[in-house]
């Protein structure tokens, strides 16, 4: 553990990758608890895999046609793909409950095989792609934090403003309706606000794991939580340091860090569960 | 109970309706009206119409044929006046919220942004808890109540929206019969000052508590909930005509 304090006074990556963590945290602790409590883990994990598609179409788009499209980054194709297919999962949301498993499950393939099918065809080797896929927290850049930055100040923003209609839709979306929120766009904006969580999270963990930073410290603050406000204050707190501790411990060693922060995250969350912690009243 | 009053708080004439892509009616030819200060059962078979029926009440849906009124509007431009009760059931009984979250609920509308309530959202809350004497259980998590106290949460609920009408949906399912007591004491009072429409299943509750009751079975039909016993309700079930 030392030698990371000892590498990080020369290696500013490091410093970095520890301050993409506590970002990543905040979009987490907000929005973990909205997509656990209105149970929409499935839906979140569906937008993370439809944006592999933009990550190849990124991909290749800068390969193939660098002329015109040479600034194109890979999160900027996962955010777009994320941030057009977010309304349509809130659309099937409501309007398919009957079938929403099968048809989300369609989409989170067919996401997935368009980024395949880009990559493949798109000549060269493409380091980057792995990264997007399973995280790159040693080598995050100013840009990349700026961009992070970016997207929570949006996050945070907007649940601000949206929290009351968002905590309506996750006790009792069809009351809120009758008391003339509009339920639709109400739950597009969160869909929104999910798809740019799961971007700020790949650069922690990647777009395969993300669905574990995004629901298991939620799940824990729900363990040890009443109330959506607390939750997220907890939820923070566990994000901040699996985000943080496991990168630490394990640098310098073999082990990847991104798969150490999601399996210290899945061992807190069976802790908590194994405890038995009492939902206090 | 007490005396009636002529002018209705609803007023449904001639109301049909079908949902999309079906050919047979759920809700046919059905006119009734409720009084300002009735206490009027719904009745009915499964699938007879009554959940439909309610959700043409509060705006929902929207009917093919005919016309309805609730407080002298529309249902839709009415519904905010309209205090809905649902099962409670209806709520996840995981949901991460305490009791004041779930009445506050009451106080929310379309124009209602940013992260608070109000104090004066917060009274109203309160005192709806109060009226429904779960006041001691505002701080406490939604999901550490029972079913007789969810429902009396969910009453106050209606109750916080300073709600004209009560739509009640079987709020007595799932209820032991002290808790049930209890809750049609809390409505017998309520109705001294606001008209109740109120699905139930059970015939004794309608005709000890009810002013009158109406048979929903594709159409509606005026029953006297004081003759109503288990062999009329029986007939009915067999397609006699109230």
């Amino acid at each position: 553990m030392s030698r990371f304090f000892v590498d990080a006074a020369v290696n500013p990556f490091l410093w970095s990758g520890l301050a993409a963590g506590l970002l990543a945290s905040v979009s987490c602790g907000i929005v973990g608890p909205y997509v656990v409590t209105r149970r929409l883990v499935f839906l979140a994990g569906a937008l993370a895999h439809i944006a592999i598609g933009g990550v190849g179409a990124a991909i290749y788009l800068s390969v193939v046609h660098p002329e015109t499209f040479g600034w194109l980054r890979p999160i900027h194709g996962g955010l777009a793909s994320a941030v057009v297919a977010a309304p349509l999962l809130a659309l099937l949301l409501h309007r398919m409950r009957e079938r929403l498993d099968t048809v989300v499950g369609a989409l989170w393939a067919v996401g997935m095989s368009i980024g395949i099918l880009l990559i493949k065809i798109t000549p060269g080797y493409h380091t980057e792609l792995m990264s997007y896929l399973f995280g790159n927290i040693s080598f995050v850049t100013r840009r990349d934090l700026a961009f992070l930055a970016a997207l929570s100040a949006v996050v945070i923003v907007t649940a601000v403003v949206f929290h009351r209609r968002f905590l309506a839709l996750c006790l009792d979306d069809e009351q809120a309706e009758l008391r003339g929120i509009p339920v639709l766009a109400t739950d597009i904006v969160l869909f929104l606000l999910i798809a740019m969580t799961v971007i700020v999270l790949t650069q922690i963990v990647g777009l395969i794991l993300v669905i574990a930073l995004l629901s298991l410290p939620a799940a824990i603050g729900a363990r040890l939580t009443t109330r959506l406000g607390p939750s997220m204050a907890v939820t923070f707190i566990v994000s901040a340091l699996v985000t943080t501790l496991p990168r630490i411990a394990v640098y310098g060693t073999s082990v990847s860090p991104e798969a150490a922060i999601v399996l210290a995250t899945a061992g807190l969350y069976l802790v908590v569960v194994l405890r038995r912690l009492p939902n206090t009243r | 109970m007490t005396d009636r009053q002529p002018s209705p708080v609803i007023s449904v004439t001639g109301l049909g309706f079908r949902y999309p892509r079906q050919r047979d009616q759920v809700l046919t030819e059905v006119s009734f009206t409720v009084g300002a200060t009735e206490w009027v059962g719904l009745l009915g078979p499964n699938g007879g119409g009554k959940t439909t029926l309610l959700r043409l009440l509060l705006g929902q849906l929207s009917p093919r044929a005919g016309r309805i009124d609730v407080l002298g509007g529309t249902p839709v431009r009415m519904r905010q006046r309209v205090g809905y009760v649902p099962q409670h059931a209806s709520i996840d009984s995981s949901v991460l919220a305490s009791v004041e979250d779930v009445v506050l609920l009451g106080r929310l509308t379309g124009s209602s942004w940013g992260p608070r309530y109000s104090v004066l959202d917060r009274e109203l809350a309160l005192a709806a808890l109060e009226e429904t004497n779960t006041a001691e259980l505002a701080g406490r998590a939604w999901r550490t109540l029972s079913g007789g106290q969810r429902q009396r949460v969910l009453i106050a609920r209606a109750l916080a929206s300073k709600a004209d009408l009560l739509l009640l949906d079987e709020p007595t399912t799932g209820i032991d019969i002290h808790r049930e007591k209890e809750l049609l004491r809390l409505l017998e009072r309520l109705n001294d000052r606001l008209p109740i429409l109120m699905v139930s299943h059970d015939i004794a509750l309608v005709s000890h508590h009810m002013d009158r009751a109406l048979w929903v079975d594709r159409t509606v039909r005026e029953i006297d909930a004081g003759t109503l016993n288990s062999d009329s309700l029986e007939r009915f079930f067999h397609g006699e005509r109230p």
